[in-house]
């Protein structure tokens, strides 16, 4: 999107600006070549029309005068001399004989003084049957053949010039006509990546330009079809989640009723029958039922708990403090710890925003389970911690001096009902609940990876501000 | 030893090497009976002989007018002239040296349109005769032929002035005159589709041709080179067919006799001109 924009933005960085530029380019390559070899060429054949006129006036002159000349009569030749410098093109006409004394000489009269390049000058012989008898000198006018070429080249610019702007013209309008397009198609881009997805390319025509459009609208077509399709399922998934949350929680509550009836009659038929109506084994058998009733009520309750973490969602923007949830924990366990002496010490927490109550639950499930999973004759001790992990977040590490995880049962202890120890009281739910809890609130928990016996860390990096995705 | 090798040497380079008037070419003079271009044209085969056989450069000149052309001969404007025998003859009376002249006779002849209805001199009464030029051998022989017969110009016939006898032929042909003063020769040399138009009235006079002459102050040798050269230039292949083209047959030596034969022609000259008597 933002190179889109950048690159539509740029007027030097454009196709048209290009198209036009290279285009002008090869004109005026094309042009300069054209313009320049006809003036070459005309330059040529001027020269060597100015080159004939040259020999021609050297054999006319000669036939001319020669006689004259070869009779000696001067008269003639004077008169002849100011005959032939009437001449439109001829500037000055001097005879010289052999020994090179001049005989006549004329000058064009009553014409405007021409610049010394306007002036070619030529020497010929005089002569008959290769006889010499004297020689001229005169002067060319290549005026008119100088303003040709002057003229040749000016109306070579300028047709050059008029050709060059017609160009532009046509090739900008043809550009503007092209890219107009091109830049209606730009800006749908703009439109459906910024969110429109009813924007609509109008391509026009049957060209390049209108089967892109054609492909755009096309693909359109299709990104609408898998919205609506991921809209419907989403909302399927939405309803059918939502129920199944319900329907969860409704059975939760509604089986808590029965068991509670069968672990409160189970022990009053325990404490009202007498020694002797119950024997032992039934006694133990009925002890069985009331323990396994109330495991499964504690499991509902541990159920109802991870299935209303959905129910619950983590509140946006709502900042706490992750000590004041450790603490809460700790106030929670409070019995627990005092019982069995443990030490829990919680280093300075962050801030950030999520859930409290989820938070402070996931506190109570590790904490809990450190002091309830420590080694035999040992004073439990937990260490709340953190450890940074970048500008925006943060890793909160709970550790133990308890027996440790196996490694090879690390990755399963996050899934719901997975039990290292299956004689405990546990139910399987807790790591799972902190593993929804994290998740929900855009991290992700895993056990920091230790030496065997050396107690284990329960690793959680969550987010400092807001939760992603 | 040395000595003679030198004298050896010297004489070798003189036997060897052509004769040379320097670094200035051989100026020969024609007579302007006809255009200047028609006239160079005509005596080309006369310079290459000259340049080849003397191994000098070779020009050939002629004069505006015959007038123009007797002031040349008169003030010696020339190293070689071939020109007409009144002015040769004046020229070696004045000390020019006579080279050669054409084989034939040169006579005064009538040129008249075929068609014309003129046969005799005397039929010329009122007519209107054109002339080459007033100072050319044809124009002062024939004159003095129509005199003898009793006409008179200006009062028996009408004089009209041309530049030269080709122009003087041309009138005739043309019908701007009813005869023309000239000679074989102009005939000769004039176009077919002009001689073809003309019938010929031939005087009983008979002149010597053409003289060519060297300037008195050309070195006798070198005027005996000159006349040697052309004399072989006739025998060349070249040089009969420029003979028998012009009409000139060949040369013939310029002999006293004919210098003696023109002396009447040369007083008419003079009288005309107004030049001194020899």
């Amino acid at each position: 999107m933002t190179a889109l924009a950048e690159t539509a933005g740029g007027w030097r960085h454009s196709l048209r600006f290009r198209l036009i530029v290279a285009s002008i380019v090869v004109e005026v390559v094309m042009l300069a070549v054209m313009i320049g070899n006809n003036i070459r060429q005309a330059g040529a054949a001027l020269d060597q029309v100015t080159a004939t006129r040259l020999s021609e006036i050297s054999e006319t002159f000669s036939i001319a005068l020669a006689p004259a000349l070869a009779a000696r009569d001067y008269a003639s030749l004077d008169s002849l001399v100011q005959r032939l410098v009437s001449l439109p093109d001829l500037t000055y006409l001097q005879v010289y004989d052999p020994q090179a004394k001049l005989l006549a000489r004329a000058e064009q009269a009553g014409t405007t003084p021409l610049d010394a390049a306007d002036i070619q000058h030529g020497t010929s012989p005089v002569e008959i049957f290769g006889q010499s008898y004297g020689t001229i000198n005169y002067g060319l006018s290549v005026a008119q053949v100088r303003q040709v070429k002057k003229d040749l080249l000016f109306q070579g610019l300028a047709i050059a010039l008029i050709e060059v702007t017609l160009t532009v013209a046509a090739l900008s309008s043809i550009a503007i006509l092209l890219t107009r397009r091109l830049e209606n198609l730009t800006h749908a881009s703009r439109r459906f990546a910024a969110g429109d997805f009813t924007t609509f390319a109008d391509g026009g025509g049957t060209d390049e330009v209108a089967t892109l459009a054609t492909a755009f609208n096309a693909m359109g077509a299709a990104v609408r079809r898998q919205i609506r399709q991921l809209e419907d399922n989403a909302d399927r998934l939405g309803r059918s989640s939502d129920e199944w949350k319900r329907l969860a929680e409704i059975t939760a509550h509604h089986l808590q009723e029965p068991i509670r009836q069968l672990v409160s009659f189970s022990q009053l038929a325990l404490r009202g029958a007498d020694q002797d109506s119950l024997s032992p084994q039934s006694r133990q058998n009925l002890a069985c039922v009331i323990d396994g009733a109330v495991r499964l009520k504690r499991l509902l309750r541990d159920l109802q708990t991870y299935v209303a973490i959905d129910l619950d969602p983590v509140a946006s923007g709502a900042r706490v403090d992750l000590r004041q949830c450790a603490q809460a924990a700790l106030d929670r366990l409070q019995e627990r710890l005092a019982a069995c002496h443990a030490q829990v010490r919680v280093e300075p927490l962050p801030m950030l925003v999520g859930n409290g109550d989820q938070l402070t639950m996931v506190f109570t499930h590790l904490i809990g389970n450190a002091v309830e999973h420590g080694k035999p004759d040992t004073v439990p001790s937990v260490v709340v911690s953190t450890r940074q992990d970048g500008a925006d977040h943060v890793t909160v590490l709970v550790s133990d001096n308890g027996p440790g995880i196996p490694p090879a049962f690390q990755q399963r202890m996050f899934l719901l009902f997975e039990r290292l120890d299956t004689q405990g009281p546990g139910t399987g739910i807790g790591l799972a609940l902190v593993r929804r809890v994290v998740e929900a609130h855009g991290g992700r928990v895993w056990i920091e990876p230790a030496p065997s016996d050396q107690g284990t860390t329960i690793a959680m990096r969550l987010p400092l501000v807001s939760r992603p995705g | 030893m040395v000595r003679w090798f030198g004298a050896l040497c010297l004489t070798l380079l003189v036997a060897f090497v052509p004769p040379s008037w320097g670094a200035e070419p051989l100026k020969v003079l024609l007579l302007p009976y006809t255009n200047t271009m028609a006239l160079m044209k005509l005596n080309q085969p006369i310079r290459q002989a000259l340049e080849t056989h003397l191994g000098v450069p070779v020009v050939l000149f002629t004069s505006a007018n015959f007038e123009a052309h007797f002031d040349d001969i008169r003030h010696g404007n020339f190293d070689v002239a071939i020109t007409g025998p009144h002015f040769g003859a004046w020229a070696v009376m004045h000390g020019h040296r006579p080279l050669l002249r054409y084989r034939p006779s040169l006579s005064p002849l009538l040129a008249v349109r075929k068609a014309g209805g003129i046969t005799r001199p005397e039929q010329l009464r009122g007519k209107v005769v054109a002339l080459s030029d007033a100072l050319s051998t044809s124009s002062l022989g024939g004159q003095r032929w129509l005199a003898e017969l009793g006409l008179s110009p200006g009062r028996d016939y009408q004089i009209m002035n041309s530049p030269s006898h080709t122009t003087a032929i041309m009138a005739v042909a043309l019908g701007q005159a009813d005869a023309a003063i000239t000679t074989h020769t102009p005939i000769k040399q004039a176009a077919p589709e002009i001689a073809e138009q003309l019938t010929l009235i031939v005087s009983p006079f008979a002149m010597p041709h053409l003289f060519t002459i060297a300037n008195q102050s050309l070195p006798a040798d070198q005027a005996e080179k000159i006349k040697a050269a052309l004399q072989a230039f006739q025998d060349t292949e070249s040089g009969q067919s420029f003979m028998t083209s012009t009409g000139y047959l060949g040369y013939a030596e310029l002999s006293p006799a004919d210098v003696d034969a023109m002396r009447p022609v040369v007083s008419m000259l003079l009288t005309v001109t107004g030049a001194p008597a020899p």
